[in-house]
């Protein structure tokens, strides 16, 4: 992390300010440009100016503060100031100005600051002559809000001979007074009302020091009046945003390839099953048709089939012994047996050839007029 | 406790607000994507499996038109046998007539020849029962059967008794089965009618 400091620019005088490990440490150096130029390479026991971060602020004596209104129906508000700047600025064409507007019913209230050209950029010049990473200029009362004081009303009072009160609300500046004469600490309490009121400077009475809230990084970024050409680029910043456009094409590239290869497969497949549909269509007309026939030929088969009777009853003729006379032959295809009834004069000769006739049984016999009567029961083969 | 990120990423709350923000539109933008992604790529599956079954279907149509030709020649084959006519009258009394040509060419003599009505299949086959009783010789009923059995329509023998007789050689009764076809739609659908009635 880089290095941090703040030069703090007065009508008498210049500093130096940075932290450290024992606390917020300060340098007084001259307000003349001049010397501030030579004694800026000789600091001792101070962080290098080179390569560090550098925010400078003014003392409010070196500022004219205003507040205006413009109509809601402004297009262009920055246009507008600039047209204004002879009338609004004490400094005329000698300003560097900063605005903060706010949108209302009544219109856009804007709040400015302005500060004289030519006295600080022999020293933004110094600055950037030595190596300084130039961050902001800002008016003092900047450096003094930070995370603790952001979300309170507090009053930070600058004394003098025509002391300066800049109150602050929700970390915004929200008015600035200036005292015709000298006044002390209960007279300004009468009009901050419960604000915390620090003070600048030597600390007289109970009155906090604005001197406490610098040990904290100051955390307000308005009313920059640092011009452009005194800004350092930012390699870190581009190189990030670099490596971020770079990651964002890449994924973008990686994404739109895969979506691609997603879509050409689809296109592929989408284009096979057209090809294919036809035949799929046709096979399975088929297999309806297939199933329709097979349908068809079980009602055929179901009708059933015929025995070869002819057959059977040459075999049974050629069996039976010749003494065994038929009576009747029942040939019944539902329960495909075969009935024979008729008689014999030896039985035992009969039922001697039972076997022969493959799955036949017995199922009576009658003894009548020397005649055995058999009734015989064979299974179809 | 008051903890916040801002003081140690060096920027202020809007900006870190906004940065999360960003993140946080970027983390759903990828989320969409990769939703919409995965859904097309659940489509492309299944279209691949689609694609896999109607392959599959086409690599067997060959072989599927083999199957329906053999079938074809079966159906053929089996319709052949049937008895084909307008009507159920029609085809009773072709059945009557070729049953008669049959007994006397075996010189076998009819004694009763009756047909009984018979079952309506779904299928398309009507069938229609005879009652039959023959005499003659032993010799005569079997060319009979051979001449049954060699027909180009089918008769089916549901039964058959035999009884040998001292004038005529042997007594035949036998319960035939004669299939048929319908070919008038409308007229199958008289007969189904009228049976319903019948039946009540």
């Amino acid at each position: 992390m880089s290095k941090r400091l703040d030069i703090f620019l007065k009508s008498a005088s210049t500093a130096i300010g940075w932290q450290s490990a024992e606390g917020y440490q300060t340098k007084d150096l001259s307000a003349d440009s001049t010397a501030f130029a030579k004694a800026i390479p000789k600091l001792e026991n101070c962080p290098a100016l080179a390569g560090a971060d550098v925010d400078v602020y003014l003392a409010e004596e070196l500022l004219f503060f205003t507040q205006i209104t413009l109509p809601r129906q402004t297009p262009d508000l920055k246009k507008a100031i600039a047209l204004q700047l002879d009338m609004l600025s004490p400094f005329g064409g000698d300003s560097l100005y900063t605005f903060r507007s706010k949108r209302s019913k009544e219109g856009y209230s804007i709040t400015l600051y302005f500060c004289r050209r030519s006295q600080i950029f022999p020293f933004l010049h110094i600055l950037f002559e030595a190596g300084a990473h130039l961050i902001g200029l800002y008016p003092e009362s900047q450096r003094y809000l930070n995370a603790d004081n952001r979300k309170t009303s507090w009053s930070l009072w600058s004394p003098g001979r025509f002391g300066k009160i800049t109150h602050f609300k929700q970390g915004k500046v929200v008015g600035r007074d200036i005292c015709s004469g000298e006044v002390n600490a209960a007279q300004i309490r009468e009009r901050t009302g419960d604000a915390t009121l620090y003070r600048l400077g030597n600390v007289e009475g109970g009155e906090p020091s604005a001197m406490a809230l610098l040990g904290q990084t100051a955390s307000a970024r308005e009313f920059d009046m640092l011009p452009p050409s005194f800004r350092r680029p930012d390699y870190i910043k581009k190189a990030l945003i670099g490596l971020a456009a770079a990651n964002l094409i890449l994924i973008l590239l990686l994404g739109t390839g895969k979506s691609i290869a997603l879509y050409r497969q689809e296109n592929l497949i989408d284009h096979q099953i057209e090809s294919t549909k036809a035949d799929a269509e046709a096979a399975l007309k088929l297999k309806t048709r297939i199933k329709k026939l097979k349908n068809k030929l079980d009602d055929y088969r179901a009708m059933g089939t015929n025995k070869d009777l002819i057959a059977f009853m040459a075999n049974i003729s050629k069996k039976l012994p010749s003494t065994a006379y038929l009576d009747q032959l029942r040939i019944d295809q539902k329960t495909q047996t075969i009935t024979i009834q008729g008689y014999t004069r030896d039985l035992h000769e009969l039922t001697a050839q039972i076997p022969n006739l493959g799955s036949a049984t017995l199922k009576s016999t009658l003894k009548r007029r020397n005649q055995t009567y058999f009734h015989l029961e064979v299974s179809m083969p | 406790m008051n903890f916040s990120l801002a003081p140690l990423l060096n920027m202020d709350r809007k900006t870190l607000l906004v940065g999360l923000a960003g993140l946080f539109l970027c983390f759903g933008l990828i989320r969409l994507t990769i939703g919409a992604y995965q859904e097309k790529a659940s489509e492309i599956e299944t279209k691949e499996a689609t694609l896999f079954a109607q392959l599959k279907s086409s690599r067997k149509l060959p072989s599927l038109k083999k199957e329906v030709a053999l079938l074809e020649r079966e159906m053929k084959k089996a319709e052949a046998v049937l008895f084909k006519g307008p009507n159920a009258d029609t085809i009773t009394s072709t059945i009557q007539i070729r049953l008669q040509s049959l007994i006397s060419e075996a010189g076998l003599e009819p004694e009763s020849l009756r047909p009984l009505g018979g079952k309506t299949r779904e299928g398309g086959i009507q069938s229609i029962n005879i009652k039959l009783r023959i005499n003659g010789s032993l010799e005569n009923f079997a060319v009979f059967l051979a001449a049954l059995y060699r027909n180009d329509k089918f008769f089916l023998i549901e039964n058959c008794t035999l009884k040998p007789d001292k004038l005529k050689g042997v007594k035949v009764f036998m319960d035939l089965k004669a299939f048929y076809d319908v070919k008038d739609k409308a007229v199958k659908a008289k007969k189904k009618s009228i049976r319903r009635k019948k039946n009540g």
